[in-house]
């Protein structure tokens, strides 16, 4: 059976308090924030007052979650409020507090710091920031490998050239075309000329889909007029469709 | 006319005298090794949409236990715990010193209303103080309790935490 001295012994091991150039010490907690990383807080003062803080970790764990954007003291600050915290320019923060009072408020905003965290992470928009195309890229490369190729001219039926950034040349002479499209006017207007004359030639072995970033803001009048090209497909909802026309 | 503010009722409920309804009878609690009584208040006779509930923890070899009044979320605590490391909110009373403490404690409503909104009761109460030195049994703590929060005693005997028993 183990001992309760060697527990205390391997718990103390994770708690550690490193001094900063500015004065203060750094405390690691036992507390954990929703990515599993244990909160550090930050004991600064003199000999007989002292803050603690958590440096803005809490605002951290949101960025590192994907939270973009700036979130407003005043939203922590009701978060905070009922442990007798502080917020400033995202900073959790204790009042001053004596010297006995150091491991409550280690506690205290370390705790609060995780609370704030993962309330954001719950509740807070959430815009992932991607690029489009180089995600894409990726993800047609993952499925048809050799047999895509960029940039490829394809001629209309009004026997005009038009380039797009994925082709893939499949067996039994199957062309699958993927247009990625952004959501600006001459992008728009361009893809769906492109597709839509090639569409007109009414060759059964291809296959044409515009691609459209659903991570921005489309109007639904766009998105028709996309849909006058070839068929629109969100990003998002892209992969089961490639795996599909892949096999 | 406005909604008066939940503090207000609370602190009402607490003023007036209550009694305790039925035949004591302890039922296994929600998590394993609690059991638990839960006693209907009645003001003036008439049931009060509040409980005096108590928990024991019959295998645990120490005295532990919490008394509690609900109306219905907790507004007044004891944890009997000596076990149990209780930090208090910076946010509280003038008069309540204490940082943090592993002791008997209890939550008392002055200390915690403070936490309330216009409609909600706290989730937490989130303010202690250490229990009385001369209140240190299950008897003593309740009698205690029910002078605080303005329940007639029980009859001698009425209420007893449930014996001590071993998990075999």
């Amino acid at each position: 059976m183990i001992e309760p001295d060697a527990i205390l012994a391997l718990l103390s091991r994770t708690v550690k308090a490193t001094p900063i150039e500015d004065g203060g010490v750094r405390v690691s907690t036992h507390v954990l924030f929703p990515s599993n990383g244990n909160v550090t807080v930050t004991v600064r003062g003199g000999e007989r007052e002292f803050c603690v803080y958590d440096d803005g970790a809490a605002i951290s764990e949101m960025i590192s979650a994907g939270l973009r954007g700036p979130v407003p003291d005043r939203m922590l600050r009701a978060r905070v409020r009922n442990r007798g915290l502080e917020v400033s320019k995202g900073v959790i923060r204790s009042p001053t507090i004596p010297l006995e009072a150091i491991p409550a408020a280690i506690l205290h905003v370390a705790n609060a710091s995780r609370d704030v965290a993962a309330w954001a992470i719950e509740r807070l928009p959430f815009r992932v920031v991607r690029n489009f195309r180089a995600d894409l890229a990726i993800l047609l490369d993952r499925y048809f490998h050799t047999a895509l190729t960029k940039d490829i001219p394809i001629i209309g039926a009004s026997n005009k050239p038009h380039k797009f950034s994925y082709v893939a040349r499949l067996s039994g002479e199957r062309t699958i075309i993927v247009d990625p499209v952004t959501n600006e006017p001459t992008s728009i207007n361009s893809r769906v000329v492109a597709n839509l004359d090639v569409r007109n030639m009414h060759d059964p072995r291809i296959t044409q889909f515009i691609v459209y970033d659903d991570n921005l803001r489309w109007t639904t009048s766009d998105l028709k007029l996309l849909e006058i090209g070839a068929p629109t497909i969100p990003f998002s909802r892209v992969e089961p469709q490639v795996r599909q026309l892949a096999h | 006319m406005p909604d008066r503010p939940i503090a207000e009722l609370i602190d009402e409920l607490l003023a007036a005298e209550k009694t305790l309804g039925g035949t004591p009878d302890w039922q296994p609690g929600p998590y394993e090794g609690e059991e638990r009584l839960v006693i209907p208040l009645r003001v003036n006779g008439v049931s009060a949409a509040a409980a005096l509930i108590i928990t024991g923890y019959p295998y645990i070899g120490h005295t532990k236990f919490r008394i509690m009044l609900c109306a219905p979320k907790c507004v007044w605590r004891i944890d009997y715990a000596t076990d149990e490391h209780h930090v208090n909110s910076f946010n509280r009373p003038p008069d309540l010193l204490e940082y943090d403490f592993c002791e008997p404690h209890y939550h008392a409503w002055p200390d915690n209303r403070r936490f309330c909104t216009h409609n909600s009761l706290p989730e937490r109460l989130e303010n202690a103080r250490i229990m009385p030195h001369d209140v240190r049994s299950f008897d003593t703590s309740l009698r205690w309790f029910c002078g605080q929060t303005d329940i007639v005693q029980p009859e001698n005997g009425l209420i007893m935490l449930p014996p001590r028993r071993r998990l075999l």
